[in-house]
């Protein structure tokens, strides 16, 4: 596989210039973020038009603007971060998003070094926050019981990501077989009792996998359980006290997120010829500063600057339960 | 534990709040404490003189024993000075000490900040070294500590927090100082001619420019705008700013400002709303008390 000669996501170039074979974040506006790999001879397409690149290797900058062929528009090209990651990759299943990840990543205390067991896989949005933390030297051992889900992940691991030698991807149902992991080829254990730093949940079943997880671990080794549900919590939290899980706690954390406009008023003594609010639009790729560009920012200049709450928010994500192994 | 499902049968009805349920009075309790009686014993001993005890529900009396451990039976624990858990102690006895910066904040500015093992990170905070700390931790390949005030005078940052990490020496030697004038003098930026530069700063500025890949800005004294404006052409384009706050508003005008001026992209402003659930069998709910301010987090992309 080429992936071997390829350097994985997070390696930093000091130069900052986009070369052949980088996973690149195209950013065609808030809600749109592509992700491509640079490759001679491959053209981009969307609305504004041909993005060869052959133009942008070796030429474009991470953070630059990048007009089309046709010059109908931009886009930005970006360095790939764990959150704008998150954000825009392929979801095959409900995915845990940026402040519960931050939440496992931070309560875990995860560091370069740590071997960390996680089920299930999914789309590898967890996964892949969690090899950034982990690496050089650590190891992710991810367990998926979805036989083509697995693949897929191992795919992209190994392939866009330059993950390959950080993770081990096994397909398996860990609430019957548990974590024990041998590679057959070469007959050598990879995870053995007493052996993992940290292990994350996000089963069907958690109570059913609590002790598998307590075997593998190592004494003071931290276990994360994530679950949707207060019953799956209740009936996890009974089993980790029960086989010996210590500084047990269930947390919920939500974000909210707030809009930025300007806001002008009509007063009673004087007539404005203004109304309204114009809400401050990010500098989006494509939307050129045209007549109404002006006219929004005359009436930036005007308005007052004042946040209002996104009403459309995510009210309930899940419960993460941290323990650690006595 | 226990399952102990539908086993409310008693009530409050007959419990009268006037302190008289205790048979024992404060000073033969502090007598038997003195006597060398143990927790356990004491507290066996309160229950036997307690009329309410039989009264009470079984959720209340298991409530009922676990405040009499906490006065009687004082257990603790030595932990490891982390991040995570200086930063909750913190929150709990001193938070003005880190800017009321909570830990579940203070994860999620990790991540939006993109820290790992290959990140050169701006910092500019008034935590006495908690972020530093933090960031140390998570083995970042190089931190410039960028002062604030003073004059100039003052280089060093207040490290007190940082000193609690018990970090080896060698962990700190990538943490450097810089003081917000040089940065100034080495990038006075288009409005100062050429000739009135500081030739041997501007020399400098080649090595600096756009090398910083994360930056963290975390102070109460000056605006964020003056300062992520001196700062910006150290920072890398692509990189992620991620700035806290403990009032909106400065963050709103920030935004405003970066967004206005084509600075960054993918701006976010937003706050955290963590609440810790008691799990019980039949008693499970949010704390009654909890810290419900975590501040607000501002976080783009800078762009060219």
């Amino acid at each position: 596989m080429e992936a071997t000669t390829q350097s994985s996501i997070y390696t930093y170039k000091r130069d900052n210039l986009i070369k052949e074979g980088d996973l690149v974040f195209v950013y065609e506006s808030a809600d749109s973020i592509k992700q491509i790999t640079m490759k001679r001879g491959a053209i981009y397409n969307n609305k504004f038009g041909q993005f060869p690149h052959n133009e942008i290797i070796d030429q474009a900058e991470f953070g630059q603007k990048v007009y089309s062929k046709q010059m109908k528009g931009w886009v930005y090209m970006l360095r790939p971060t764990s959150h704008v990651y998150t954000n825009s990759l392929a979801q095959r299943t409900q995915i845990l998003y940026t402040p519960d990840i931050s939440q496992v990543l931070f309560r875990l205390e995860l560091k370069p070094g740590l071997r960390v067991v996680e089920s299930g896989t999914g789309s590898g949005s967890l996964s892949t926050s969690i090899i950034r933390q982990i690496l050089p030297q650590g190891h992710l051992f991810t367990y998926e019981f979805n036989a083509v889900r697995a693949e897929k992940a191992r795919e992209d691991f190994e392939g866009k990501l330059g993950f390959k030698g950080l993770v081990t991807v096994t397909h398996r149902d860990v609430l019957s077989n548990g974590f024990l992991l041998k590679d057959e080829e070469s007959d050598t254990i990879l995870v053995s009792e007493n052996s993992i730093d940290a292990v994350f949940l996000d089963l069907p079943r958690p109570q059913d996998a609590v002790e598998h997880a307590y075997k593998v671990l190592r004494k003071q080794g931290r276990l994360c359980n994530f679950s949707p549900c207060i019953e799956q919590v209740q009936k996890a939290v009974e089993q980790m006290a029960h086989v010996g899980f210590y500084e047990i706690r269930t947390f919920e954390t939500l974000s909210r997120d707030y809009i930025t406009s300007h806001l002008t008023f009509e007063s009673i003594n004087k007539k404005t010829e203004e109304e309204g609010d114009a809400e401050v639009k990010e500098a989006g790729a494509g939307a050129g500063a045209g007549a109404g560009g002006r006219r929004q920012q005359k009436q930036r200049e005007k308005g007052m600057v004042a946040e209002l709450p996104r009403a459309d928010i995510r009210g309930h994500t899940g419960y993460l339960t941290f323990a650690i192994k006595f | 534990m226990q399952r102990v499902d539908g086993v409310v049968d008693k009530d409050n009805r007959d419990i009268v709040d006037n302190n008289s349920a205790q048979k024992l009075t404060q000073v033969e309790i502090e007598a038997l404490k003195r006597s060398g009686m143990k927790g356990g014993d004491l507290i066996k001993h309160i229950v036997e003189n307690s009329e309410s005890w039989n009264k009470r529900t079984k959720f209340s009396q298991e409530k009922y024993l676990k405040k009499k451990m906490q006065k009687y039976a004082v257990t603790f624990e030595i932990k490891k000075p982390t991040a995570l858990e200086l930063c909750e102690a913190y929150t709990q006895t001193q938070p003005q000490r880190i800017l009321s910066l909570r830990a579940d904040t203070l994860g999620l500015m990790m991540q939006m900040a993109n820290i790992n093992q290959e990140s050169r990170v701006l910092l500019i905070d008034k935590t006495r070294g908690l972020l530093a700390g933090a960031l140390i931790e998570k083995n970042v390949k190089e931190i410039l500590h960028v002062e604030l005030g003073g004059g100039g005078q003052q280089i060093k940052m207040q490290t007190d927090i940082l000193m609690e990490y018990n970090f080896h020496p060698y962990q700190q030697k990538r943490l450097s100082h810089t003081h917000i004038s040089n940065i100034q003098k080495t990038f006075p930026g288009p409005t100062v001619p050429a000739d009135q530069r500081d030739p041997f700063l501007t020399k400098l500025a080649p090595a600096q420019k756009h090398y910083y890949n994360s930056v963290i800005f975390l102070h109460d004294e000056f605006h964020p705008i003056e300062i992520i404006d001196a700062v910006f052409d150290l920072i890398q384009p692509s990189a992620p700013i991620v700035v806290f706050h403990t009032h909106l508003h400065i963050l709103s005008q920030l935004r405003d400002h970066l967004t206005i001026s084509k600075m960054t992209i993918m701006t976010k402003l937003e706050e955290l709303w963590t609440r810790e659930q008691q799990v019980l069998p039949m008693r499970t709910h949010p704390h009654m008390s909890m810290h419900g301010a975590s501040g607000f987090l501002f976080s783009g992309i800078k762009v060219l």
